[in-house]
């Protein structure tokens, strides 16, 4: 199943049929926007705290949507994935989505208007694609057997599943999930980012630079090769997967395969800044290691790949 | 290989109209030929228009987060039309003839916007709805599953045939002539793709009328109306023309006295005809038929059209819709009864006494669903549909007061269905009320917006709700309508008390401001317009509205309305009221001013338009430019004393002093002489363009250069009116001019002595 959209729902804790003040969002949600301090292309707050049990403030983004929601009378932050640009499988959509909205909850807990906690012990899942996920019991089967591994990674053995929404079957599929033993946010933050890749995302909460699992002992993140791009510095990047892939998505940097790099290190020069990439981070660390062997004194591993890119920093680029 | 992914077409084949079928498959591939840059941009952009696929403001991929003029990180792909980026979200509009709607529909549409949007329906002042944040891709297939419960949003948008309204009431209302919900209908079928309306110049807004002299239809405000009336047993109408809002208001004028209904599609055909023909088709700002209508006169665009009938040829069309009338009329879920009586709570005999209209049909109610700034959310919707289901049967409508009714309610059902409104929080009272305040989307999601519509819209309803249990009934009865701009989408000129956003440059800073529009009508079907009395600073205006308010209960005589105490009063001393908080104070002592209602940016109007920065700050302009307004203020007065002639030349002078405190930032020496300003003002701002705004271009300065060159011959009170409005436009856009050639001055990281010091 390939569902055009799916959103996360953490509830307020400790109480989530209180309402609440959704007025100082306002102005929170724009100082993120302006200190791009939650992850996708945010673009405008919209403001319907005037709708009750409703979406409350948006964060609008072009791949991805954070409210202070109240739909069905329960407030929390939900979070809303779309426009991925091609048809990407579902444990991939929801770890990712986990991941920014742990990063925004990190964000909101350390603001000091929002006066906001949420609880770790459930979340609810939903299919905002009534084709690709109906809200039926097949269409529950489907997603449970999607789902339940990837929850058990990030929320332990003892996430358990259970459907929501029966009452009403034009409401969207929904998926409730319990977890046995909560862990806080940054815990599971660091599971979720392990599991999409090994980077660490970036918010006002987090340190600056995240400290995800090394691929190789000569890694540097995303921000940090923005940070050089930006510096105008003097480097190579180099692009080692396949040609076909580039197509879907390039940082522009030079192309040479990872199978043609050995005979072709004559066009690199040994004293050059190179930092290699590839797709996932695989690839390259390879490549760096054996660059590194052979006398390429300062190369460096995009840490998580054009994945972590594309997460990080330029969410327009097509993710395959 | 995993099985291909489903697709809506598939799943909806068979279950939507085939030629709106083929017309959505043919937009899907436009859209697709376009995305690869194989379409021209500008016959895309007139496509998605009229599929209602409009843009949305920061569609250019520019942005003021409050600290800097940002750039947002769309991918660079082809546009949707020109500075339209492709991934920026956009609205779509869908339109819902004479506002009526099924319960299977308003279904599919709560499930798109859950799907597609963020989960909100909303009612526009002409019954549709719009979904907003829409990516342009999921477009087709959301036309798709509205076209299988037959809606389509074909010419939604676009220089074509809008949304027919008509009165919510058509059908069960006391005072109307007949129901003229079929014959809406019937015109809305006939028009759709109709050939003779695919060569506008401009949009054509048509509505129907029951009744003559309550608000009913709006059909005053229309670029066409049709009025119900009955002629020796035989049905008909009166057909009114060229009305409507927008910048320059105009009352519509009388077409026909009565136009039997066998005829009224040919007629209407008829005027399209003449309005495709000779309507003004390169100057956007001229080409409403009303500027056609205003031009020709009425008599002559009269004998156009009944020249233009005879060469029809004939259409089983024209009258095929008689064979089976009624037709719209939906069956009443359940028998009427009369409200049992009884103990009832407090809160029911509140909503009670402003959210219901007893039906002509004995037993049966009309139930307004008052919606905060015309919004409700999918769960709101489906649970509306269930009550639906229950007490009203297919009987839904949605109102130009941006509200939904629900008729042939049963009486005796009214506190069950109050129980069951008020779960699902849709039991607000206070109906057409006060409080009950409409609003353009304005900044919050509109390109053209230039102050927040909603956000004070939503601030008023906040403050008067509060205090409503208090308000003395003549308060509660007057009507508050907010616009974000000129373009009227918020009807204020026809409301007692009206707004329409602008901008003032203050402290080196820009302001957000409404003009307030006092004394508007919205019986006789909007009968006359309401006037500009001044401008009032966004943070301001809910104690102007006190003021207002308190003046007019406390100054009117017994049953005087609104309308007639300000026409007592006279403009001068209503300006008088609204004066004391026209002041905006200095950044360092209200920093709150420098931003809008629901939003904490600083203010800006750089996401309307493209700055250009030409130097120095200069106050000199702020000092000569209010002259210019005092003299159009004056020139009101001079009409309002019957010295229409002498209004007209007021208004005129109006713009020259306005043009001539522009000219003065640059060319101190400039004279008094009208020549040499027009002159000027011509070389040094109109030509190079300087004071074109970016949608209206040079619509505001050729109100002058046009004035200048061709001085009326005669001048009637129409005409003077229209200078007066144009005045007024002309003063705006002096003022916008100004604050685009004054530098911002930098809000963030910079103390505001320093910033002061500037000055």
């Amino acid at each position: 199943m390939h569902p055009k959209r799916i959103s996360v729902k953490f509830f307020v804790s400790p109480d989530p049929q209180l309402a609440v003040d959704l007025h100082p969002f306002i102005g929170i949600f724009h100082s993120f926007i302006q200190q791009k301090t939650v992850e996708g292309l945010l673009i405008d707050v919209a403001n319907y705290a005037h709708v009750p049990e409703g979406p409350g403030v948006v964060l609008i983004g072009h791949d991805v949507e954070y409210a202070i929601d109240s739909t069905d009378g329960r407030a929390g932050l939900l979070v809303t994935r779309k426009n991925f640009g091609g048809a990407v499988p579902v444990p991939y959509v929801l770890r990712d989505t986990l991941r920014k909205a742990l990063g925004m909850i990190r964000a909101i807990e350390a603001h000091p208007d929002a006066g906001l906690k949420f609880a770790m012990d459930a979340i609810e899942i939903q299919f905002v694609d009534r084709l690709a996920g109906p809200n039926t019991d097949a269409g529950y089967e489907a997603a449970r057997a999607a789902l339940e591994g990837p929850l058990q990674e990030v929320f332990g053995a003892g996430a358990s599943l259970a459907r929501g929404h029966t009452a009403d079957s034009r409401a969207m599929l929904s998926v409730r999930v319990n977890v046995a033993e909560p862990a806080d946010a940054g815990t599971l933050l660091d599971r979720a980012c392990a599991a999409v890749g090994g980077i660490r995302t970036q918010n006002g909460a987090a340190p600056p630079e995240p400290d995800a699992k090394p691929q190789t002992p000569w890694d540097v993140s995303a921000v940090a090769l923005e940070k050089l791009r930006d510096e105008g510095a003097d480097f190579v990047l180099l692009d080692v997967r396949e040609p076909a892939e580039l197509e879907i998505c390039s940082l522009n940097g030079t192309n040479i395969p990872s199978g043609q790099l050995h005979g072709r290190l004559n066009e690199l020069e040994r004293d050059a800044h190179i930092v290699v990439h590839c797709k996932g981070g695989g690839r390259s660390s390879k490549a760096v290691e054996m660059l590194r062997a052979a006398g390429f004194g300062n190369v460096w591993n995009l840490r998580g790949g054009i994945l972590a890119w594309i997460d990080q920093i330029d969410s327009s680029l097509t993710r395959y | 290989m995993s099985s291909p992914p489903l697709r809506w077409k598939q799943q909806l084949a068979g279950q939507m109209d085939p030629g709106w079928a083929s017309e959505i498959d043919d937009f899907e591939s436009q859209l697709q030929l376009r995305s690869q840059g194989k379409l021209d941009e500008k016959v895309f952009a007139e496509t998605r228009l009229r599929r209602g696929v409009y843009g949305q403001r920061y569609d250019n991929g520019q942005r003021h987060d409050g600290i800097a003029e940002a750039t947002l990180a769309f991918a660079d792909r082809p546009t949707k039309g020109s500075e339209t980026l492709w991934d920026a979200p956009g609205m779509q509009r869908i339109k819902i003839p004479g506002g009526g709607v099924t319960p299977e529909q308003l279904e599919v549409l709560a499930d798109c916007a859950e799907e597609y949007s963020d989960g909100i329906l909303h009612v526009t002042t002409r019954q549709d709805f719009q979904l907003h944040y829409i990516h342009i891709e999921d477009t087709p297939d959301m036309m798709r599953r509205l076209a299988a419960v037959g809606i389509t949003t074909r010419e939604a948008c676009g220089n074509s045939v809008r949304n027919v309204t008509a009165c919510p009431r058509a059908g069960v209302c006391k005072t109307e002539t007949f129901d003229v919900s079929p014959y809406a209908r019937a015109l809305m079928e006939f028009m759709l793709g109709h050939p003779d309306v695919q060569d506008f110049g401009r949009k054509f807004k048509p509505a129907f009328s029951g009744c003559e002299h309550e608000a009913c239809g709006l059909i005053q405000l229309h670029d066409a109306g049709w009025l119900a009336r009955e002629k020796d047993g035989k049905r008909g109408f009166k057909v009114v023309v060229g009305g409507g809002l927008g910048p320059v208001p105009h009352q519509a004028k009388l077409l026909s006295e009565f136009t039997p209904e066998e005829e009224f599609l040919k007629e209407m055909q008829a005027v399209a005809r003449v309005f495709a023909r000779l309507g003004e088709k390169k100057n956007r700002g001229r080409a409403r038929i009303k500027f056609l209508v205003a031009k020709l006169g009425i008599e002559e665009f009269r004998r156009l059209v009944e020249a233009e009938k005879k060469t029809i040829p004939h259409d089983p069309r024209h009258t095929a819709f008689l064979d089976d009338m009624p037709r719209t009329q939906g069956e009443p879920a359940r028998l009427p009864a009369p409200l049992p009586p009884g103990e009832h709570s407090d809160a029911f005999k509140t909503w009670y006494a402003t959210n219901i209209y007893h039906q002509r049909q004995s037993g049966y109610s009309l139930v307004t669903i008052a919606l905060p700034l015309g919004d409700m959310t999918s769960n709101q919707t489906r649970a509306l549909v269930d009550i639906a289901r229950t007490y009203s049967g297919d009987n839904i409508r949605t109102t130009v007061e941006q509200n939904m009714v629900l008729r042939f309610v049963s009486s005796e059902d009214l506190p069950a269905l109050y129980e069951a409104l008020d779960a699902a929080g849709l039991a607000s009272p206070g109906a057409g009320s006060i409080i009950d305040v409409t609003s353009c989307p304005g900044t919050d999601t509109c390109k053209l917006g230039i102050a927040s519509s909603r956000g004070l819209a939503g601030e008023l309803r906040n403050r008067l709700g509060a205090k409503s249990a208090s308000l003395p009934q003549a308060i509660k009865d007057l009507k508050i309508k907010v616009s974000g701009c000129f373009n009227s989408c918020g009807q204020h000129h026809v409301a007692d008390i009206g707004f329409y956003g602008n901008s003032r440059k203050i402290d080196g800073r820009t302001v957000p401001h409404f003009q307030v529009i006092l004394g508007g009508q919205w019986t006789e079907n909007a009968g006359s317009y309401g006037l500009a009395v001044g401008s009032v600073p966004s943070k301001a205006i809910p104690e102007a509205v006190e003021a207002l308010t308190e003046g007019y209960v406390q100054g009117r005589e017994p049953n005087e309305s609104f309308q007639s105490w300000m026409a007592r009063i006279g403009k001068r001393n209503a300006r008088e009221i609204i004066k004391p908080f026209m002041k905006v104070p200095a950044y360092v002592d209200g920093p709150d001013f420098y931003s809008d209602w629901s939003d904490v940016r600083e203010f800006t109007i750089g996401d309307l338009g493209v700055g250009e920065c030409a130097g120095e700050v200069v106050s000199l302009f702020g000092i000569e430019v209010v002259k210019a307004e005092s003299q159009a203020f004056d020139a009101q007065i001079t009409l309002d004393e019957g010295d229409a002639e002498g209004a007209e030349d007021g208004a005129y002078s109006a713009m020259l002093s306005a043009a001539r405190a522009l000219v003065r930032i640059e060319y101190i020496d400039v004279t008094e002489d009208a020549d040499d300003i027009v002159q000027q003002f011509k070389t040094r701002f109109f030509e190079n363009e300087r004071f074109f705004d970016r949608f209206a271009k040079g619509k505001f300065g050729r109100y002058l250069l046009d004035r200048h060159a061709n001085p009326p011959a005669r001048v009637d009170t129409d005409l003077a009116k229209q200078r007066i409005e144009e005045a007024q436009l002309f003063i705006e856009a002096s003022h916008a001019c100004e604050a685009r050639l004054a530098p911002e001055v930098a809000v963030a990281g910079q103390p505001a002595q320093e910033s002061l010091a500037t000055q």
